[in-house]
């Protein structure tokens, strides 16, 4: 069997294209990996990043709660959801552009009111690539990670992958 | 031409860093942060004549705002003082190091002088990562799990 490198199907040996997505399964179309940090970028999925817990709070939590919350866990953002289903984030970009200086008069308001909504999400076994591209285009610093169906399983930051990088070089130079 | 990533041959300019916004010791929290959401920043330097003194970043407002603080308050009272700076000359990995052993999301670039020159972002060396594998990063397929469910054909 062999792995597709894109999507991780099995194919049968000497298939040209993955049956699932139908890339190339030979890398010559692609540039080997130069080094140990393009290879991970490449190669190895968000799941190494060991997604944090995600921290989500209910939309109707008022936005001070919320505040001491991020304060107090030391996080950069809460993901807002709906049972299992991220429908916003509240990042402190939001608390910075929509909250500022009013804080104590928006206090017992709801955090839906000031949150980012319909965040992009990330499944887990993508490949660190798309998170990095994904957060690119959208400079977001955060990613929610979601299982198959939508659900919740954890959020990634930029910041964990620049933690992925600096222990990669490390080990390279080891 | 090729490219490839040599985090500890290119300096941290290649990296997108974006032109300091900068604020008197004397200017109170309100309008700092007035300027953060107006030049779409997420820190000021606090600048004492040319030279930095300090940074206020928008984690320093959200404990604010947590805490209900008073905006009134002079930055120099919140700001961090003499905060950790690159230089122009550093190389790519030894910002990564520093943003990552800190947990720092930005750095001043800072000249000889103690002038600023610039403000390095997280988002900045991501950008410098898309930029330097754009054959893989832009050949991606738009989703990870672009799929068909069912085989075309007779």
């Amino acid at each position: 069997m062999t792995l597709c490198p894109n999507c991780n199907a099995e194919n049968i040996e000497g298939t040209d294209n993955c049956v699932d997505c139908g890339q190339p399964l030979d890398d010559t179309t692609l540039p080997p990996p130069k080094n140990e940090v393009e290879r991970t970028l490449l190669q190895d999925h968000i799941s190494v990043l060991a997604p944090n817990t995600p921290i989500a709070v209910d939309p109707t939590t008022p936005l001070g709660d919320v505040l001491r919350l991020m304060v107090n866990r030391n996080i950069g953002c809460v993901i807002v959801a709906e049972g299992q289903q991220p429908v916003g984030i509240f990042s402190e970009r939001d608390a910075l552009h929509k909250v500022n200086t009013e804080a104590k008069a928006y206090s017992d308001r709801p955090v839906s009111e000031f949150m980012t909504p319909k965040p992009e999400t990330e499944v887990a076994d993508a490949k660190i690539a798309f998170a990095v591209r994904r957060m690119d285009l959208g400079s977001y610093r955060h990613l929610p990670i979601v299982s198959e169906n939508g659900d919740l399983v954890g959020t990634i930051s930029a910041r964990d992958i620049l933690r992925h990088l600096t222990e990669t070089m490390a080990s390279e130079s080891s | 031409m090729t490219f490839q990533i040599n985090l500890h041959i290119e300096t941290v300019d290649h990296c997108h860093p974006i032109e300091p916004t900068c604020v008197d010791p004397s200017a109170t929290v309100a309008d700092a942060l007035q300027q953060m959401k107006q030049d779409n920043r997420g820190a000021v330097l606090v600048c004492r004549g040319d030279a930095v003194v300090g940074i206020l970043t928008e984690r320093d407002a959200l404990r604010m705002m947590a805490a209900g603080d008073d905006f009134g308050v002079a930055v120099e009272k919140v700001m961090t003082p003499d905060p950790v700076f690159l230089r122009a000359t550093d190389k790519v990995d030894t910002a990564i190091s520093m943003m990552v052993k800190g947990g720092y999301r930005r750095l001043p670039i800072v000249d000889e002088k103690g002038r600023p020159t610039g403000m390095l972002k997280l988002e900045g060396i991501l950008h410098y990562l898309v930029e330097h594998f754009p054959s893989m990063i832009y050949t991606l397929p738009p989703t990870p799990h672009h799929t068909t469910k069912n085989r075309e054909g007779a």
